[in-house]
């Protein structure tokens, strides 16, 4: 009997016995059990490679690490769209039938619904890039549209608004008068600018007695407060600019518009303002819609995340 | 079949969702109060507020008539992805420089997408343009316009409907979501090109290219009742989007309208029309090519097309068109009549916050319209006065310019002549092919039997012929005095790839049908297309009521890209120095501005007179080379003529504009050409017994095409070098890797003088609406 108990055999027989209880244990659910996620060490050689081919440097550490988080939300937003069974849709379908014909010994005789399960018992879909991106697009679509077909509250919208008033602001206004140098007639629009200029400072010529001088063109000699895009509209985008870099009081030197040359004189500046939210209610409503669904997209991630064991080559899981 | 743990994961979704979502308080919400509004000079059918930069002098604002998006069968079908957000809303926001857009990398796939025109962009694999590219400058204004006739396939095979659609696996579906092809793995790439054109024709011939008894595609026709469903659900998606696009705030800064385009295509000729609404309220469904059918087809499950010939029936579908008449082409009379009766009289229209429905219809590219064998032209022969008034009314617009070549006019350095011209500037983007069949990429394209000769075109191909037909008309009474063809430009892209606005003439163009040329130079039957450009209304305010009506009345002109602005006015008296004067005040007291008719002649009126003035385009910045006006006229022998006179600036070498070129900076000489140009001008020529008509082009300076930046940046040959072709038989001799950059840029070192027609250097332009003189105050001429 005690050389019977020192068998090897019987020892053999006691371990697998017990490694089948506790196996048998687990997947009974006795133990807590989570799903595996593994990403591939040869995708994060791709992912390097691909980073250094496109920026030409490697990745910092923390360009890698976000790399990383990015490619565990795609894999976990994979396997949420299998366990939907997102495979099932026509893009998906399709793809998945494709691929399969690799494999089938008959592809012509076999349906569209078999080649594309064929795929799928082959795992061919875990490695096929069209269809784990289809899969991972439709996850993020489906869990981002459940804020984004809603409309947003008044009271949030306002909250928005008020947190964000810079992104919703009227741009700086400016009031001036101007003499133009009509460039259509005159060639050297710029240089007869220049030269009323000078005429203006040698003279000491008042602001009145100076309009007088401005040619004739489409373009009004007194404009109301007007932005940088009224002012582009009418004038130019180089006017614009440059007059919105003036200050105040004088004239200005000349410059360049689609009517010719111009002195500018300034009168008043507006800065940049708030719009009333009932002027951007629809833009705030949409900002509103988009920060919800990737707040709501983030905190879908993090529990799902919280499903699976993660594991990433090189770091602790 | 959902396992258990999905079951679980949705309705652990469903619950935190729902309670996220009531924690944030969501709820329906209410229409914001509108303002009160002032009385402006067009038709009010908004109630909104007017702009704040609302002016009676009315502004050039940019847009486009006419884009596409991965919504669109055939850009689908060359990966142009619906789903990677190459959609409506994403073309919208494109526009508007909210956001970049995603066109599929060479090899099929999608590129990575970046959310914002911040985050640098990264080059596909392979070399070239960015695959998710940004607006140069945002557009004020612009409109969708997918092909409709698939709205329902494509419904169903995007997923609108859902996943348990079987009709999905349909082999339509298959084709529009591009099954055939293994990006990258496949032996031959070339094959996913050619199996995305096979697709074309079938998707195209099969329904859109009957004449009679035309039908949808057969998965439709075996459920028609699914079709219909998934047609509301597209059509539904382009209303959301426009609306969601458009502000309807005082600050108006960006205007869209809902649109689609017919997609009529007769044995492979384009009778392609875009439809425009005014506003909100549109056809409940849209109004297309099956309805441009002969006769109608009943059953389609067991009646055939009919793609030769028909006779026109008894029926009030059809009017004006006479009963009996034996045609071999489809009928715009029909697809008219009912967009009138659906939307102008409101027999079917949705609901929505304007006052009543209104469209218009656009033309496009009468350049590969038939005309030039047995098939007629796209701008038919009225069959009776009533029909001529009707193509008056329907179309007072048409696109002269876009990616698949200019409609103005051609004339043809090879041969030395022209389509019924002998306008040298009219060799411009001027396309080899006939039809669509060549210019889609369907087939090759002038073949190896060499270029065909002008003459070979039908004269209707051009514009410029067309208008020239339209006074001759008048002249000659045949519709008691009715001009059909009084139309309006505008020009545009055409673009399959989302990009709204954005035509830029530099290495960054990533062709404009997905895969299908995404190396552009690569084949004769691509490297034609070329940009496109803006149409330009002047209107009051940037509001779909204001732009609308300017489209109506022709105050429009469009451009070969570059946004310049131009003026034209006509009249009797203007003084000979307005353009040292107020001369847009001038111009609209005293006469008409682009698109209107000459104020009636009186005794004492001369000649007629004219102002028109340019202005450079002030972000791309190159300069004016000069204004001409282009007269047609009809003399007393019914036999029309033409003249180009130069008014301002210079007249420039047409037919060696390289001349003018730094070709190293690829610019013009910078002592060349001016930043604006203006000029009074009197008829010299004039006699007031001959109908005419006068329009504006405006030449700007030579600059390198984009292909000849595209060569020197992403394949390393220069097309304007004397050695290109050596350095492209180099690259074919060299490694695997410079053999397939010679395969990329195959066609580099072709130019104007080439069996395939390609300019390396071009001048850019602009081309206004005209201005009509009609001699005889025929009481029906005016209407």
């Amino acid at each position: 009997m005690r050389k019977w108990l020192k068998a090897p055999a019987l020892h053999m027989l006691a371990l697998g016995a017990l490694l089948f209880i506790i196996t048998d244990l687990r997947g009974g659910a006795l133990l807590p059990q989570k799903k595996r996620i593994e990403i591939p060490a040869h995708r994060l050689e791709q992912m390097a490679q691909e980073f250094i081919r496109d920026t030409g440097h490697r990745p910092t550490p923390h360009e890698w690490e976000q790399m990383i988080e990015m490619q565990i939300d795609d894999e976990v937003l994979f396997q949420y769209a299998l366990a939907l069974g997102m495979q099932e849709n026509s893009a998906a379908q399709a793809r998945l039938a494709q691929i399969a014909d690799f494999v089938e010994a008959n592809p012509h005789e076999a349906t569209q619904d078999g080649k594309a399960r064929a795929a799928i018992d082959l795992g061919l879909h875990e490695g096929d890039l069209v269809v784990r991106r289809i899969l991972v697009d439709s996850a993020r679509r489906l869990i981002r549209s459940v804020v984004l077909v809603q409309k947003p509250a008044p009271d949030v919208v306002r909250q928005f608004y008020t947190a964000h008033a810079a992104d919703f602001t009227r741009p700086a206004q400016v009031r001036i008068s101007q003499i133009a140098i009509n460039g259509f007639v005159r060639p050297d629009s710029e240089e007869q600018a220049r030269n009323i200029l000078q005429r203006i400072r040698t003279e000491n010529l008042g602001f009145e007695a100076a309009l007088a001088l401005a040619d004739k063109t489409p373009a009004p000699v007194r404009l109301p407060m007007m932005s940088g895009e009224d002012l582009e509209a009418e004038f130019g985008g180089d006017f614009a600019r440059a007059v919105l870099a003036l200050k105040p009081g004088g004239w200005s030197e000349p410059i360049p518009s689609d009517y010719g040359h111009h002195l500018v004189w300034v009168h008043e500046v507006e800065a940049p303002r708030p719009l009333p939210l009932e002027a951007v209610q629809t833009e705030v409503e949409q900002a509103v819609l988009q920060k919800l669904a990737d707040d709501w997209l983030k905190l879908r991630l993090r529990e799902m995340r919280a499903e699976f064991e993660i594991v990433v080559p090189g770091r602790a899981s | 079949m959902q396992s258990p743990q999905a079951v679980g994961l949705v309705s652990r979704l469903a619950a935190t969702g729902a309670l996220v979502l009531a924690a944030l308080g969501f709820a329906i919400g209410a229409n914001p109060p509108w303002e009160p509004s002032a009385k402006p000079p067009f038709e009010i059918t908004e109630d909104r507020p007017r702009c704040k930069d609302y002016t009676p002098k009315r502004r050039a604002l940019f847009g486009t008539t006419h884009l596409h998006t991965g919504l669109s069968f055939d850009a689908s079908i060359r990966f142009v992805d619906y789903a990677n957000g190459n959609n409506p809303r994403g073309a919208y926001l494109f526009a508007q420089g909210k956001q970049p857009i995603s066109i599929p990398e060479p090899s099929g796939l999608q590129p990575k997408r970046r959310a914002s025109c911040n985050d640098p962009a990264t080059e596909p694999e392979g070399g070239g343009p960015s695959r998710t590219p940004c607006i140069d400058e945002p557009l004020d204004w612009g409109a969708v316009t997918d092909h409709s006739e698939h709205f329902g396939v494509m419904g169903f095979c995007k997923g609108l409907l859902g996943k348990d659609v079987s009709e999905s696996l349909s082999m339509e579906c298959r084709m529009i979501n591009g099954f055939f092809y293994e990006p990258l793995r496949a032996l031959n790439p070339a094959l996913g090109k050619s199996m995305a054109s096979n697709a074309f024709t079938q998707l195209t011939l099969t329904n859109d290219g009957a004449i009679s008894k035309n039908t949808n595609l057969p998965v439709c026709n075996n459920n028609p009742e699914l079709c219909a469903k998934a047609e509301l659900e597209v059509w539904g998606e382009v209303q959301n989007a426009a609306e969601e696009a458009y502000d309807r705030s005082d600050e108006c800064r960006f205007t869209s309208f809902v649109a689609y385009e017919n997609t009529s295509t007769p044995l492979l000729n384009n009778w392609h029309r875009n439809v425009i609404f005014r506003n909100d309220r549109v056809v409940r469904t849209p109004v297309n090519a099956i309805d441009m059918a002969v006769v109608v087809n009943t059953d389609p499950t067991r009646e055939p097309v009919d793609t030769l010939l028909a006779v026109v029936p008894n029926e009030p579908r059809v009017w004006p068109v006479p009963p009996g008449t034996k045609v071999n082409h489809p009928l715009p009379q029909p697809f008219w009549n009912k967009l009138e009766e659906d939307c102008t009289k409101g027999k079917n229209v949705t609901p929505g916050k304007a006052s009543r429905c209104d469209f218009i219809t656009i033309p496009h590219n009468s350049n590969l319209g038939g005309g030039g064998n047995l098939f007629p032209p796209m701008f038919l022969d009225p069959y009776n006065t009533a029909d001529a008034k009707r193509h008056q009314q329907m179309e007072p617009l048409v696109e002269i310019y876009q990616d698949k070549g200019a409609s103005e006019c051609r004339y043809d350095p090879r041969f030395l002549a022209g389509t019924d011209t002998i306008d040298e500037y009219c060799a411009f983007e001027i396309l080899d092919g006939k039809s669509l069949g060549s210019a889609s990429g369907v087939g090759s394209g002038s073949g190896s039997s060499g270029p065909a000769a002008p003459d070979t075109w039908g004269e209707r191909a051009y514009v410029r012929n067309v208008w020239k037909d339209g006074i001759q008309y008048a002249a000659q009474k045949t519709f008691e005095g009715i001009n059909p063809f009084k139309m309006g430009v505008v020009s545009a892209s055409d673009s399959h790839t989302g990009v709204m606005g954005w035509h830029p003439e530099t290495d960054q163009w990533p062709g404009h049908l997905g895969i299908d040329d995404a190396y552009p130079m690569s084949e004769a039957s691509s490297i034609q297309n070329s940009t496109g450009g803006p149409s330009v209304v002047w209107a009051e305010e940037n509001t779909r009521d204001a732009i609308f009506e300017a489209l109506k009345r022709k105050e429009t002109y469009g451009t070969s890209g570059p946004r310049m602005k131009v003026r034209f006015f006509g009249g009797w008296g203007y003084p000979a120095d307005a353009c040292g004067k107020d001369f847009v005040d001038l111009g609209y007291k005293g006469g008409v501005p682009m698109g209107g008719d000459l104020p009636a002649r009186t005794a004492k009126d001369g000649a007629p007179v004219f102002i028109t003035s340019a202005v450079w385009d002030g972000n791309i910045k190159t300069k004016l080379q000069q204004i001409q006006v282009i007269k047609g006229w009809v003399d007393a022998k019914g036999k029309t003529h033409e003249r180009v006179y130069t008014v301002a600036g210079d007249p420039g070498s047409p037919l060696n504009p390289q001349a003018d070129l730094d070709a190293e900076t690829c610019k013009a000489k910078p002592e060349l050409g001016r930043e604006r140009l203006c000029a009074v001008w009197k008829d010299p020529d004039f006699d007031p017994r001959q109908h005419a008509f006068y329009y504006v082009r405006v030449l700007e300076e030579p600059v390198c095409r984009y292909s000849t930046l595209w060569c020197r940046q992403w394949i390393g040959v220069d097309p304007l070098s004397s050695s290109c072709s050596s350095q492209l038989t180099a690259l074919q001799n060299g490694t695997p890797a410079q053999k397939a950059k010679a395969s990329q840029g195959a066609m580099c070192c072709s130019n104007q003088t080439t069996d395939t027609f390609l300019q390396p250097v071009i001048q850019e332009r602009a081309w206004t609406s005209p201005i009509w003189y009609e001699p005889a105050a025929s009481p029906l001429a005016q209407k």
